[in-house]
Formats: structure tokens, sequence, C-alpha cells
């Protein structure tokens, strides 16, 4: 029992490591006022360009800029269509869905006509000399110190984007931005460029949570939205419970990951609970089921942006 | 200024128009590589013209074998000179699955340059299309035989293979697999049985390849045809050496490959499982990562074990090329092939509204496990095959209501 309940709490960070990264950069949007539906299909382009990037380079860091560098792309689409044009920004993302999951399948199956592409996924630090001190922790110490690289970036910038968001004037800007861009734009702040950034904040960083699930823990790619799995969905969700704010998404994305780690691993015992794990579709919806009570729990003070999906044109 | 910004966004909205249209327009550059469209592919035979013999057909009447079908293809021509026959394929996926459905193309492609058929393949068809798609494909005239690959379409085929037959038309289905009953004449199946022998050998090899006495097996859903497998496996582990424990785990799932990840990652850490067979479709492939990933513990010794996978459908050594042990395979071509002939040369009567009992299953390969096998065990799992061919070997095929609660 000791062994699973170390085991769950080890898979639980980069579980929620791609749903972080993806849900901070959508804070960020949303807080400027875009809304954008489209993460799954970022994620999922940025998936599958990051692994063939790697997979052809053999260079992990121009996988992980190449995925960035696929949500940007689709961001840039986003924000032309909702900032500079006004479209509706559900349908819009909804439309970023099925393109980047689109055009990810399209690739893969036009790759996988001459060759495989599969990669060794991001391998764990090994802390020097306190290394084997620290894993011996009982539960948090493989959980905290036998990780790879990108959960610790995943978490370094949920702080670092939270603090911007908080501390900076910018970060002011972005939240004025957001909550009545009328008096932003009289203060003199440019309302749709900060949006266009932001957006293009938000796809980066959900093109690198994609990343993060091929190159960062899976190694390989699979057609029909089996990669990502519904994580960018999720992302979204926890922009909510988090309240806007980086910090609170780094508890969000951990509740997720650690109701999902609970599934799998129980699924994987094959028998040692043998009521639950006869249902492994009861334990599916375990991570779902947490993410319900925890906003049911926090619901107060649940307000968001209020220029949220609103279009902002200069009268 | 408003009509510079007016002239501004019809110049935005054209290029994002002219973009949108480019992107689509790649979708359709390269034929059949959308999901959903279909592909069409005829094999041009420089030797039609010479056929003045009956074409062969490789059985009179039920197929049912105890043993593994081996197909030997050769180039054959349709029987009647110049009469262009031409088949739909529906799969639910694509060749990337490198799985059911890449072998269901593999076959496709394999009737088209051998028998000269006309085949189109209509990929990724949703649960929404698949009625119809098949219903347009049966009313269209154009082909001599639908054929439908996955066991999402079953229940949608058959229903559709009778309202075809009842309003007289001539086109025949075959449906992989299945297990529906009261069939009308217009229909063949592959009864999910078409793996079992396979398994069992798989069974027999993970039995005498595992370091731990610890095996497992992963599943998508529990299926009547994945119970049949799950069985047969265990029976091969237990005629090799009854010690060994099978672990069972039924992910739920099809297609979240994490998930398959993590619950490997759990069967290897926590249940010392070297040796992982896997029959989940997009959630196996976690297995293989985790495979490379991770080592089991001996719990006699305490000492690292490597761990194996045992893949499905297709030989998918590629996909971890140093821990795929070997893979069970699906000759589908043995299947299409004998129904494609049966259409050729008028027999159709002798195969319609059956579900054929074929045993399509077979060891893949050893590859870069040739080497790591000893000659011993890959001498006594051929043995056991042979013994399977022979029918001295009787595979049993029990289905269970649900999954075994622990390992056996």
């Amino acid at each position: 029992m000791v062994d699973l309940l170390t085991s769950i709490l080890q898979a639980s960070l980069p579980l929620s490591m791609p749903i972080l990264f993806a849900a901070v950069g959508e804070v960020y949007a949303e807080r400027a006022g875009v809304l954008n539906m489209g993460v799954e299909g970022v994620m999922t382009l940025a998936a599958f360009v990051s692994l063939w990037t790697t997979f052809v380079t053999g260079s992990y860091v121009l996988g992980l800029l190449a995925g960035i560098l696929a949500g940007v792309a689709l961001g840039l689409l986003h924000s032309f269509a909702c900032v500079k044009i006004g479209v509706n920004q559900l349908i819009v993302g909804l439309l970023i869905y099925t393109m980047g999951g689109g055009i990810a399948d399209f690739a893969y199956l036009h790759v996988t006509a001459t060759t495989l592409p599969i990669v060794k996924p991001i391998p764990n630090i090994d802390i020097p000399y306190v290394g084997s001190y620290l894993t011996s922790i009982p539960y948090v110490g493989p959980m905290i110190f036998q990780q790879n690289l990108l959960v610790y970036l995943s978490f370094a910038v949920a702080i670092a984007m939270g603090l911007i968001l908080y501390k900076t004037t910018w970060g002011l800007k972005i939240r004025s931005v957001g909550e009545n861009p009328e008096a932003a734009d009289a203060a003199g702040i440019n309302v749709n460029l900060t949006r266009h950034l932001c957006v293009l904040i938000g796809a980066a960083l959900a093109g690198l949570g994609g990343a993060a699930i091929t190159i960062g823990y899976l190694g390989l790619y699979n057609t029909g939205d089996t990669i990502v799995a519904g994580r960018g969905w999720i992302a979204i969700v926890v922009v909510i419970f988090a309240r806007w704010s980086p910090f609170r998404a780094m508890l969000g994305a951990w509740i997720f990951g650690f109701g999902y780690s609970v599934a799998a691993t129980l699924i994987g015992t094959g028998g040692g609970l043998s009521v639950l794990t006869g249902n492994p579709y009861f334990l599916l919806m375990l991570p779902y089921i947490f993410a319900l009570v925890v906003i049911l729990i926090f619901h107060r003070g649940t307000k968001p942006p209020s220029s949220l999906t609103v279009p902002y044109k200069r009268r | 200024m408003k009509l510079k910004k007016g002239v501004s966004t019809v110049i935005t909205v054209g290029v994002v128009v002219v973009a949108v249209i480019i992107v689509a327009a790649a979708f359709y550059l390269v034929p059949g590589l959308a999901p959903g469209s279909t592909t069409t592919s005829t094999a041009t035979s420089t030797a039609t013209s010479t056929s003045t013999g009956t074409v062969t057909v490789t059985s009179t009447g039920t197929v049912t074998s105890t043993g593994t079908v081996t197909t030997t293809v050769t180039s054959q021509t349709s029987s009647t000179a110049h009469q262009q026959y031409s088949m739909a394929v529906v799969l639910g996926g694509d060749e990337t699955d490198l799985g059911f459905n890449y072998v269901a193309i593999q076959a496709a492609n394999l009737i088209a340059q051998v028998y000269g058929w006309n085949v189109s393949i209509s990929r990724d068809v949703t649960y929404a299309q698949q009625g119809s798609l098949i219903t347009s494909l049966a009313q269209s005239g154009k082909y001599n035989l639908v054929w439908v690959v996955g066991n999402q379409f079953i229940g949608t085929t058959e229903p559709i293979a009778n309202q075809s037959y009842k309003a007289g038309l001539k086109t025949y289905f075959a449906q992989t697999p299945s297990y529906y009953q009261s069939l009308t004449p217009n229909i063949v199946l592959l009864d999910q049985s078409f793996q079992v022998t396979g398994y069992y050998e798989a069974g027999v090899l993970a039995a005498k390849m595992t370091q731990t006495g610890s095996v497992g097996f992963i599943i998508g859903q529990w299926y009547p045809s994945q119970s049949m497998e799950f069985y047969a496996f265990v029976a091969g582990v237990n005629a090799t050496n009854p010690s060994v424990k099978v672990y069972c785990t039924v992910a739920g799932t099809w297609s979240d490959a994490t998930l398959g990840l993590q619950i490997a990652k759990t069967m290897i850490l926590n249940d010392h499982t070297d040796i992982i067979a896997q029959v989940a479709d997009a959630t196996g492939r976690g297995a293989f990562t985790a495979a490379q990933l991770y080592n089991a513990t001996n719990p006699t010794t305490g000492q690292p074990v490597p761990v194996s996978v045992i893949g499905t459908v297709a030989d998918q050594a590629t996909l971890a090329p140093n821990n795929v042990m070997t893979s069970v395979l699906m000759n589908t071509t043995a299947f299409i092939s004998d129904v494609v002939q049966h259409i050729q040369a008028g027999t159709w009567s002798q195969i319609g509204g059956q579900d054929l009992f074929m045993q399509l299953g077979s060891l893949a390969p050893y590859h870069n496990y040739a080497t790591v096998i000893p000659a011993s065990v890959q001498t006594y799992v051929s043995n056991v095959v042979a013994q399977i061919n022979a029918g001295t070997i009787k595979v049993q095929q029990e289905v269970t209501q649900n999954p075994p609660s622990g390992p056996i």
C-alpha cells in the first residue's frame, strides 16, 4: 500500500504538467478578455510537431521550441480572428480545436508512410550528491525529487507568470484590459495589442503543454486525439477553478493529475481493490469527480474577467 | 478613416479566407489522406487477357480451422475476362494504428494488386457516420463487396445488409469481426475468435521467457473477443509453466496512451510483470513506453529485469525495437481473399449468411529478440504451433462476463 501511494503521488506531477502549462497560458488569454476553446487542438498539433522535430534533429530543445511555435501559429490565427476581426471566440476556438487535430493527424499519416517517429522521453533529473537521499524521503521524496525538467519548469512558469500578472505593471495592464477595456484604453493602454500578445502567450504555453506530453512523457504520437486525450479541455476547467490565477492553477492542475494518477494506478493493480478495479469506467470518472467537487466547494468568488469573450472596438 | 478601416478589414478577411482555402486544398491534394475520405486504388494487371481458367477457391464450405490459416497468394485475375470487381472498405481509423486498420488496408491493397479489384477505402469513419456511409456504399451499386472492419461496426453492418437484401440489392457484405446472429445470405462474418491460437502461442512464449514469474495483459475493454484472447493466453501460460501468474487489467478505454503508460508502469513496479501483452489500441501504446522506461524486479533475487511487450494484430516491433518480443499477428488477408475468391467464382452461397471460424493468429518474427530468446525456447514454441496446426492442441474459447479480479 505504501508503494502504491508513493507511485500515485509520483505520477501525479507529470500527469498535471501539460494541464498546468496550458492552464497558465489560458489564464493570460482570458485575463485579457479572450477565450480560447481550441486549447486541445493547439496541444495536439504541438504534440506532433515537437515529437517530429525531436525525432529528426535529436534535440529536445528544438522539439520544445517547435511545439511552442506550432502553438503560436494557431494562436496567431485565433488572435487575428477574435481580436482583429471580432469573430465569436467560441466558434473560432472550436474551429482551432478541429483544425489543430486535423493538421496533426494528417501530417502524422504522411510521415508514417516512410518512418515511425518515436523518441525516448526526457529523462528524470538526477540530483547530484543528495539525489538518492532526497528521493528516499517517504512518499514525497520520489514525488518531488524524481521528475524530469519539464515538471519543474511547469511549476516555475506558473509561479513566474503569477508574479508577472500580480506584481508588475504589465500584469496590471493585462488585468485592466480584461476587466474594463474602455478604461484601459482611456488610460493609454493598447487594448488589442495586449490581447494579441496574451493570446499568443496562451497558445505558446498550450503548445509547450502538448510538447510535454510527447517528448516529456510518452515519446510517441497517435492519431485520433489519443495523446492529449481531453487535457486541453481540462485546462480550461482548471482556469475557472483557479479563478484565473496562475498560482491556484497549480493546485487545480495537480488535483486533476492526482485524480488521474489514482484512477490509472488502481486500474493497473488489476485486482488489489477488486470492487473498484473491476470497474475501470468508475475509476476513469475519478479525476472529473475530484475536479467537480473542488469547483463546487470553491465556487464562491468565481467571477470571470468582465470583458471575457467581448471584442473591443474603440468608439 | 472609416473607409481605410473598411478596406483593411476586407483585405484581412480575404487573407484569412485564402489561407483556409489553401489548407483545405492541401487535404485533398494527396488522395485519401484526409480524414473520412476515400481512396481508390486499382491494380493494373498485365495478365488479364491471359487468364482462361477458373480461379482457384481455397475452400468449398464453411472454413473451420483449428490451426493457423496461412495464405499463399499468387497472382490471379478475375474469372470472367474484362469483369471489373469493386470493393469498399470501411474503417474506424487509419493505418497509423499499426493494428486492425493497418492490416485491413494492407489486405485491401493486396486484393487490388493481386486480384485486380477496384478498392475504395474510407478511413476514420465515426459512429455518427457509420450507418449513412455503409448504406450509401451499398445503395450506390458500384461495389460488389462492402467490407467493414472493426468491433464498433457490429450491429450496424448486419441490419444494413438485411435491408439491402430485402431491397434486392446485389452488394455483398463482410464484417470483421462479429458475433451477430440471424444473418441474411448477403453477409459473411469473421468470428471474433480469430486470434485465439495466436494468443495461446504468445502465452507459451511468455511463460518460457519470464524471469519474475509474473506476466501482464492489458485490455482496452472487456468484450467476448478479448475474453477469448486473454484466456487463451492464460491457457498457454498454464500449459507451459503453471507457477507463472497472469495479471489482467482492463483500461476501460482504447484511446488514452497516457493511461496505458501508467497502467503498465503500475503492473511493472507493483506486480513485477516483466512481459506485458496488450490488446488496447492507442492505450496499449503506453505500454511500449513503459517497457522502455522501467524495469521489473525479480522478487527472488531483487535484481532489475528488463520488460518486454507483446504487440497485437500487426508486427509492432518498430514501436520499441529493443522491447517488443513478438506480436500476435492477424492474417486478415486470408479472410478477405477467401471472400473475394468466392465472389469471383460465383460460389458466395457457400459462405453467405455465415460466421466464419478462422484462426488467423500467429506470432510475428522475433526481430531483435531472435538472439535473446534461446534456441530451445524457439523450438518449443514452434512445436506448439505445429501441434495446434495438427489439431493435437485444441485451444478453448472462453468467454466470461467480467475480467478476473486477481492474478491467475
